[in-house]
């Protein structure tokens, strides 16, 4: 009831971008039963303009370009999911670590959570992604462990607040165990929770999209970005309008994801 | 005193945890050339051309053990040896150098136009009559979002490929020279879009910040005040406004400088212009580790100075005032 009471307390261009991203997720979910032809399926003739066969052309492969499209939705909102959850996780039980135990351990973690702040997180990112074993597990991983250093800032600021809360310190006093602890922190720390969870699914998309971009990453699931990269890597891409069916989609798909997982929790004040 | 030296000691482990990183990640994932050469052989070593392998060998020499590595490494440091470019064939260190060049003159300029166009834009948003200027924060929360390369991706569809108006890759035609006639025209033409593109994605996050700061010191009653005594607009947002929040914004600055030569790597790699943006995708494209390493070293050497500058020198004669 409560999580619908806050549904209709957002304004409306949070419900739109609301009602975007389930569509999203729909799309991700039934992407096989949308998609018109396999994704290895590299039978058509390459470089057709859009038709009622092939809706956004095919590529100088014969790939037909809306079914990469469409399963672009499948990997890219998965790993988004993913790569979201797994650094707000990290980052948050970090930050659980640095309050917790405090000193030593408080100050090794925030020492390294400052050096990620300071130091371009694309460029180490990159570098990690580049020097490893080039698979979809491996870019999770490299956004995963090198983009907590934010979501450990803000959620170890916000635990050290509520520790400082009676009731928190009522619970240690009584020698309450961790999940004790726990327990009594984690409703201060959902609402940090759940909007750095939606940022890092968008900075997990980005970060994807440009390592993408950039070449780096398993060759062999079609991203988007790696959508992107072939199209601006195709010599004729603007004769004869190709990009309108070959770049602009793709782009437009990206654009629209990232704008809205970032709206959705913008702060009002 | 004290305080310098604990800011000094900082980042002294800073720098020094981001060479260990930049040591020990290579050697350490699985996959990785390094990790090929001193582990289980994973048939890298034949894919490199064999001249190279034994200047690779030189640098990183993996058959000593691990510190000895270490130490190697640091010396080679030391002397500013990053080790030489596997597709290149020249140093690292001259390579990044000459592309440096190019960033900064695009990030730079973009960084001061991107921030002075924030400060008008956020105090104006500030200032608005009955808190109107909330409306407009979606929309600059939203281009925020939009990844810098994509930005640089689409004004070079439009405005290059479509409308013509500026050249689409590049930082001079080629065969121009120093000298000639039009030089510093074609120059500059070049450097239109990748500029305009990166001042734009400076713009947000500091509009924000401006608008917030904004927002709080026209609650404080001199600026009430100075409306009740009718002080004109402009030295109400000059005298008033501006003077009050200046000192937080510069204290930004830090970030957005950092931000500004990042963005430069996403967009000249977009525009093939010749910085380290550029270099860094040559060296993920052809998997030129050394250069790699190169760029990350001295990309996060300049974001560490950066913020020992400003937390030596500028944060403090903010605190004094």
């Amino acid at each position: 009831m409560e999580i619908l009471k806050a549904l209709g307390k957002m304004p409306l261009y949070k419900k739109l971008c609301l009602v975007v991203l389930a569509a999203y997720l729909l799309i991700a979910i039934f992407a096989p039963q949308i998609m018109p032809y396999e994704v290895d399926d590299f039978s058509h003739d390459s470089l057709l303009p859009p038709s009622s066969q092939y809706l956004l052309g095919t590529d100088e492969m014969g790939h037909d370009i809306f079914s990469l499209l469409i399963n672009g939705f499948r990997i890219t909102v998965v790993l988004a999911l993913i790569s979201g959850a797994l650094s707000t996780i990290l980052g948050t039980f970090l930050a659980f670590c640095a309050a917790y135990f405090g000193k030593v351990v408080n100050d090794a973690i925030t020492a390294l959570a400052n050096i990620f702040i300071i130091v371009p997180e694309i460029v180490v990112i990159m570098f990690v992604a580049v020097i490893a074993e080039p698979t979809m597990t491996n870019t999770v991983l490299a956004i995963v462990f090198f983009s907590w250093a934010r979501v450990f800032k803000i959620v170890r600021g916000k635990l050290l607040d509520s520790m400082s809360k009676n009731k928190v310190k009522y619970t240690m006093l009584m020698k309450g165990n961790v999940f004790d602890v726990c327990r009594k922190l984690v409703p201060d720390v959902a609402p940090t929770f759940i909007s750095f969870f939606v940022l890092q699914c968008n900075r997990a998309v980005t970060y994807e999209t440009t390592l993408s971009f950039f070449g780096v990453g398993d060759p062999l699931s079609k991203t988007w970005g790696k959508l992107i990269r072939a199209a601006m890597d195709y010599e004729e891409l603007y004769y004869d309008n190709v990009f309108l069916w070959y770049l602009v989609p793709v782009i437009l798909v990206v654009l629209v994801f990232v704008v809205c997982l970032a709206l959705l929790v913008s702060e009002e004040d | 005193m004290k305080n310098i030296l604990h800011h000094l000691t900082k980042y002294l482990i800073f720098f020094f945890l981001i060479i260990a990183i930049s040591f020990f990640l290579p050697r350490l994932i699985p996959g990785s050339p390094l990790y090929a050469l001193t582990g289980e052989g994973s048939g890298y070593a034949d894919e490199v051309p064999s001249a190279v392998l034994e200047n690779f060998k030189e640098y990183y020499s993996p058959d000593k053990p691990m510190h000895e590595q270490f130490i190697q490494y640091l010396k080679n440091l030391a002397k500013l040896d990053l080790g030489t470019s596997f597709t290149y064939k020249t140093p690292v260190l001259d390579r990044i150098m000459a592309a440096t060049k190019w960033t900064l003159r695009l990030s730079i300029p973009a960084m001061v136009s991107g921030t002075i166009i924030a400060l008008v834009l956020g105090v104006w948003m500030g200032m608005m009559a009955k808190d109107r200027g909330k409306l407009l924060v979606p929309p600059v929360l939203a281009v925020q979002a939009v990844p810098a390369f994509i930005l640089a991706a689409l004004a070079q569809m439009l405005f290059a490929y479509q409308l013509g108006w500026f050249p689409a890759t590049g930082a001079i035609t080629p065969g121009m020279m120093p000298g000639d006639p039009g030089y510093t025209a074609d120059l500059l033409k070049h450097m239109v879009l990748p500029y305009a593109v990166l001042t734009i994605s400076e713009i947000p996050t500091m509009t924000i910040f401006v608008y917030n700061s904004t927002i709080k010191v026209k609650k404080e009653p001199y600026v009430a005040f100075a409306n009740y005594l009718g002080v004109s607009k402009i030295k109400l947002y000059t005298q008033f406004i501006v003077k009050n929040i200046l000192p937080d914004i510069v204290g930004r600055i830090n970030i957005q400088l950092i931000m500004c030569v990042m963005g430069s790597l996403l967009v000249e790699s977009v525009f093939s212009y010749p910085g380290v943006g550029a270099l860094l995708r040559h060296a993920t494209n052809y998997r030129d580790y050394p250069l790699m390493q190169g760029i990350l070293l001295t990309s996060c050497i300049y974001g560490i100075i950066i913020n020992l500058v400003f937390e030596l020198f500028i944060n403090r004669f903010i605190k004094s005032k």
